[in-house]
């Protein structure tokens, strides 16, 4: 779960998040707003599963 | 839309809170508690969302893009270690019976009352702009949906404010016990939470599929606007990224501490299993109100920039604009709900720190004039405790609505929202210290806590204060009194870090290195040790029963009863104490008497509340450890009638610190009760003494594994004796069928030879001559069978001579030079005569190569002329001897098995066997009585190469016996 949390903060800071800030878009998002919420979303979902696998 | 109907909806919905709130506690009065599940523990965390959130991050986002999600994904980050600290924070709390981030941090170092009161000062200070900020975005909301003045909005801020007041007293201060959970309250705000979720999703779908196509078509128009598109990246906007680090960090911090948070999450938590789902629920959540903020944003400023709209108003001007006046309503419904939620959870925490932290430890050192007034004075200050606690609901929204009215207006939202967040974190050293060091001291967290308050309000609250009438403009430009490095934005000339960055850094410089110095530099006191340890190793102790009392000397237990009574009531007192007797019996026999006196038959509402009495049972669970520790604290001839047990006292402090806190809890027994505080020597002496025990018991584990090895070893001794006696059984049997063979042919023979006296004489003679050697085999095998006994008893001995071994093979060679012939077997000898002479016995010598040899002539391959080598070298202090044959060979599986005793007979029982199987075995024996050794190489059919190791010297021990065995 730490290492989960830790990886996490890595990815989302900097500078790994400076790799996605540039101006592209993909299917018409921005690709820093794509990558974010991405990421959010599968740390939630790896959360999840790890809670689940703990029952 | 006319104002009216704007009103009426707002009370709409207020009262469908009040009607919600009633019916939870109705229900949890029945025992059918609707907040018991993780869904809605998650939802309730959700009060993180603000009216900032819910407008604030809409206008955050047109001015700075993504900026704004920091705040959301902070909480996102943190929540897989949830499990690992917010759950220990639960497990304390509800150990201790601590309500609030003050009580958490007065009870971690020595109960200090003063830190307690530090700790709630600068939330009341940090968090009440940030109240007035929820009771500005009412307001300001309520005038952009009327489109009314802003004359307007003081009106229903007041309004609000009122009524969110009313709300907060009736539901959230019912009791005097601060550790009562507020199940109304909680379902409540998990319904806002609902709403505010719901409305924000739908405004944002309206907006991006109904007034533009979907997500591209916003972000392509947004792109076709220069300043939009640089919105784009984080770059464009100018976060740095220590101000995305600053963001995430701050509302890490702010989701663990912020005293709504600590009060939804920790105080009204029911089960830490709770947190499993809320870890992945919580940010789930966060993340889909998020979603559409970014199109909102994009679209509020696309459809209605340059119509001096504040950004913040996105969220209501949007709907209006298009006509759509009742989605606009269901929007300042949602934004009601968020800032209405936000203002009840943070002022009841508020209220509650106020109450126990600034007025009661004030009061509890009021002495009582004399003994008998006492109880009077006790029962009193329960009723100031609740009192107060109502009193401060109101002051605290009183400060919000000054703020507001004062200072607020002119703030943005979500700058005030991020200042109080920083102020929140400045608790974050002292919090995750107290849980994971327990080296953190009073004095370390006191200081700390005091330098970075104050390096935050010299840093972030100064400059908000700077404009007309008030603070002048150089303070900023030149720094305090002129002085250059006192500049609010660029302390000691820091300079280049935005101002959030720039704020937190210095007041955690100072904040943790305070903390931490100051903690090295000062031993703690015994108390704070004792703290340290149960907060630090909460997991390990599971129960009250195991902490060390701190309380000695006797205590009348009269007047601890009389405490409780006056805080807690008679019921619940009553209550308390018989859960305590039925834990302690020891300690508490001869009130449960008294107890039986003093309350009446259980009433059916005494039923209704068991969970308490089950939760209290609960944390009495003992070990027998603690029983013997307490037992030599105060032995139990000290215990008169009158006093009370150290126990109990600790107990009693529990219950009370769930009211009043704890600090207050632990000035009141001790000044009232009269009971002293443990000295330090009390305390040595008690560690002494569990230390002893420690030793004993490990003694114990010791002595424990000791037998189990014991026992072990006995098993196997046992073991191998069966074994031995089953082979015993199987040798027996196979020597007596051996003896059998021979003997029935003998006999058999002999009654021929007596049946029949007319034999011819030649026949005759066959048979005496059979009769003869089967006599003969007869022996052999009897003398072979006592020769292994000699050996395996130990009874053997050897004559040792000095030999030439090429000798005694000669000789070997010629006994069977007979038997070879007749096999038509070649015999090789290749024995240098130069070979040093070998101490051995000769006979026995010779018995062992007579042995190799006839096993080596029997083992030919018929049809296949036999031939075999018998060859000697010296080795490193030994003679090897090899015999050497091209025979049938002998499997692998075989070798091992062949120097045991009738192997052969065992094996060879469809033929006739031809030897006795025991050869080999004394051949073995002999070898080992000389201290050599014996091994075959071989392969089926590849023939056999015995090898026979005779030491050249005697080893010392060669005069010893032979080893016994369990051999018969």
């Amino acid at each position: 779960m730490l290492f989960v949390a830790g990886l996490f903060a890595v990815l989302l800071n900097y500078p790994l998040l400076a790799a996605f800030d540039h101006a592209g878009r993909v299917a018409g998002v921005p690709v820093l707003y794509l990558y974010v919420l991405l990421t959010w979303l599968l740390l939630i979902g790896i959360t999840g599963w790890l809670v689940r696998g703990e029952r | 839309m006319p104002q009216l109907l704007v009103i009426a909806f707002s009370f709409g919905y207020l009262a469908l809170l009040f009607g919600v709130a009633y019916a939870a506690e109705r229900r949890s009065a029945a025992r059918k508690s609707l907040v018991a599940n993780p869904y809605v523990y998650a939802l309730s965390m959700a009060v993180y969302c603000t009216a900032w959130a819910y407008y604030g991050s809409v206008g955050r986002a047109a001015h700075q893009g993504l900026g704004f999600v920091g705040i959301y994904l902070g909480p996102g980050l943190l929540a897989p270690a949830w499990w690992l600290v917010l759950r220990k924070i639960i497990r304390v709390c509800r150990q201790q019976r601590l309500t609030s981030i003050a009580d958490f941090i007065s009870a971690r170092y020595g109960k200090s009352a003063a830190l307690g009161a530090l700790v709630t000062g600068v939330c009341v200070l940090g968090v009440v702009p940030y109240i007035a900020l929820q009771i500005k975005a009412i307001a300001s909301s309520f005038v952009v949906l009327t489109g009314g003045q802003e004359a307007g909005a003081s009106g229903a801020a007041l309004f609000a404010a009122g009524t969110l007041a009313v709300f907060t007293i009736l539901f959230g201060v019912r009791s005097v016990e601060a550790t009562e959970r507020h199940e109304g309250v909680v379902l409540a705000v998990a319904l806002e939470s609902l709403v505010k979720l719901l409305a924000f999703l739908l405004l944002g779908a309206f907006v991006t599929f109904g007034l533009f196509g979907g997500f591209a078509d916003v972000f392509d128009q947004a792109a076709a606007v220069p300043a939009l598109r640089q919105l784009f990246t984080l770059k464009g906007t100018g976060t740095t990224g220590a101000e995305w680090l600053t963001l995430l960090v701050l509302s890490m911090s702010a989701v663990l501490l912020l005293p709504r948070q600590f009060q939804v999450a920790v105080v009204e938590n029911v089960d830490e299993n709770h947190l499993r789902k809320a870890m992945w629920l919580f940010p789930l959540y966060l993340l889909v109100i998020n979603v559409f903020v970014l199109p909102i944003a994009f679209g509020g400023v696309l459809r209605l920039g340059g119509r001096g709209f504040d950004a913040d108003t996105f969220v209501l001007a949007l709907p209006l604009a298009t006509g759509h006046s009742w989605l606009a309503l269901l929007t300042y419904l949602g934004g009601l709900s968020a800032a209405s939620s936000m203002i009840i959870v943070e002022t009841i925490a508020l209220s509650v720190m106020m109450s126990n932290h600034l007025l009661m430890p004030l009061l509890v050192r009021v002495p009582a004039t004399r003994p008998e007034g006492q109880r009077r004075w006790f029962a009193y200050l329960g009723r100031i405790a609740l009192t107060s606690r109502r009193l401060a609901v109101v002051l605290v929204l009183a400060l919000a609505y000054g703020y507001y009215a004062g200072v607020g207006r002119q703030l943005p939202l979500v700058n005030t929202g991020l200042v109080s967040f920083a102020a929140v974190a400045q608790f974050l050293p002292a919090v995750l210290g107290g849980l994971y060091w327990k080296g953190g001291t009073r004095r370390g967290a006191t200081l700390g806590l005091l330098a970075g308050f104050g390096v935050w309000f010299f840093t972030l609250v100064l400059p908000t204060l700077v404009g007309p009438g008030r603070l002048p403009v150089s303070v900023l430009s030149d720094g305090v009194g002129g002085l250059g490095w006192l500049r609010p934005g660029a302390l000691f000339g820091l300079d280049g870090l935005d101002y959030l960055s720039h704020g937190l850094f210095w007041s955690w410089f100072f904040n943790v290195g305070l903390y931490v110095g100051l903690s090295l530099a000062w031993p703690p006191s015994a108390l704070e040790l004792r703290q340290a340890d149960v907060f630090v190793d909460v997991f390990r102790r599971r129960s009250l029963a195991e902490e060390i009392t701190g309380w000695q000397g006797s205590t009348p237990l009269p007047d601890v009863r009389a405490l409780l009574l006056g805080f807690l009531g008679k019921r619940r007192t009553n209550q308390a104490l018989r859960a305590f007797a039925e834990r302690f019996p020891d300690a508490l026999s001869f009130t449960s008497d008294q107890l039986t006196v003093n309350s009446s038959q259980p009433s059916p509402t005494e039923q209704s509340a068991p969970s308490k009495l089950t939760t209290d049972k609960e944390k009495l669970t003992s070990s027998p450890v603690h029983q013997f520790t307490t037992a030599t604290t105060s032995p139990p001839h000290q215990l008169t009638a009158n006093a009370a047990d150290p126990r109990l006292l600790t107990y009693a402090e529990k219950l009370l610190a769930g009211t009043l806190g704890p600090a207050s809890a632990r000035l009141l027994l001790a000044s009232v009760a009269g009971a002293e505080e443990i000295s330090y020597d009390n305390v040595v002496g008690i560690l002494k003494e569990s230390q002893q025990l420690l030793e004993a018991n490990r003694q114990l584990h010791k002595q424990r594994r000791q037998l189990q090895r014991l026992t072990d070893e006995l098993r196997q001794a046992y073991d191998q004796l069966q074994v031995l006696d089953q082979q015993k059984d199987e040798f027996l049997y196979t020597v007596t069928h051996e003896l059998r063979t021979p003997l029935t042919s003998i006999r058999a023979l002999a009654e021929i030879l007596a049946d029949n006296p007319d034999l011819e004489v030649e026949e005759r003679q066959h048979f005496q001559l059979t009769i003869g050697r089967e006599a003969e085999r007869l022996t052999r095998l009897i003398s072979l069978v006592l020769d292994l006994e000699k050996f395996e008893s130990g009874q053997a001995s050897l004559v040792r001579t000095p030999l030439g071994l090429a000798e005694v093979v000669a000789e070997a060679v010629e006994a069977v030079a007979q038997l070879a012939r007749e096999r038509g077997t070649e015999l090789r000898v290749d024995v240098s005569a130069s070979l040093p002479s070998l101490p051995a016995d000769r006979d026995r010598l010779m018995q062992v190569l007579i042995n190799l040899l006839s096993n080596a002539i029997k083992a030919a391959v018929p049809g296949r002329p036999g031939r075999i080598a018998v060859l000697a070298w010296p080795a490193a202090d030994a003679l090897l001897l090899c015999v050497e044959d091209n025979g049938k060979g002998i499997s692998l599986a075989e070798q091992h098995q062949i120097f045991d005793k009738f192997f052969q007979a065992q094996n060879q029982t469809m033929r006739k066997p031809e030897g006795s199987g025991l050869g080999l075995a004394i051949t073995k024996k002999i070898v080992e009585l000389h201290q050599g050794r014996i091994w075959v190489e071989s392969a089926p059919e590849q023939g056999a190469r015995f090898f026979v190791e005779l030491p050249l010297a005697v080893p010392a021990r060669a005069a010893a016996p032979f080893s016994p065995s369990f051999l018969p």
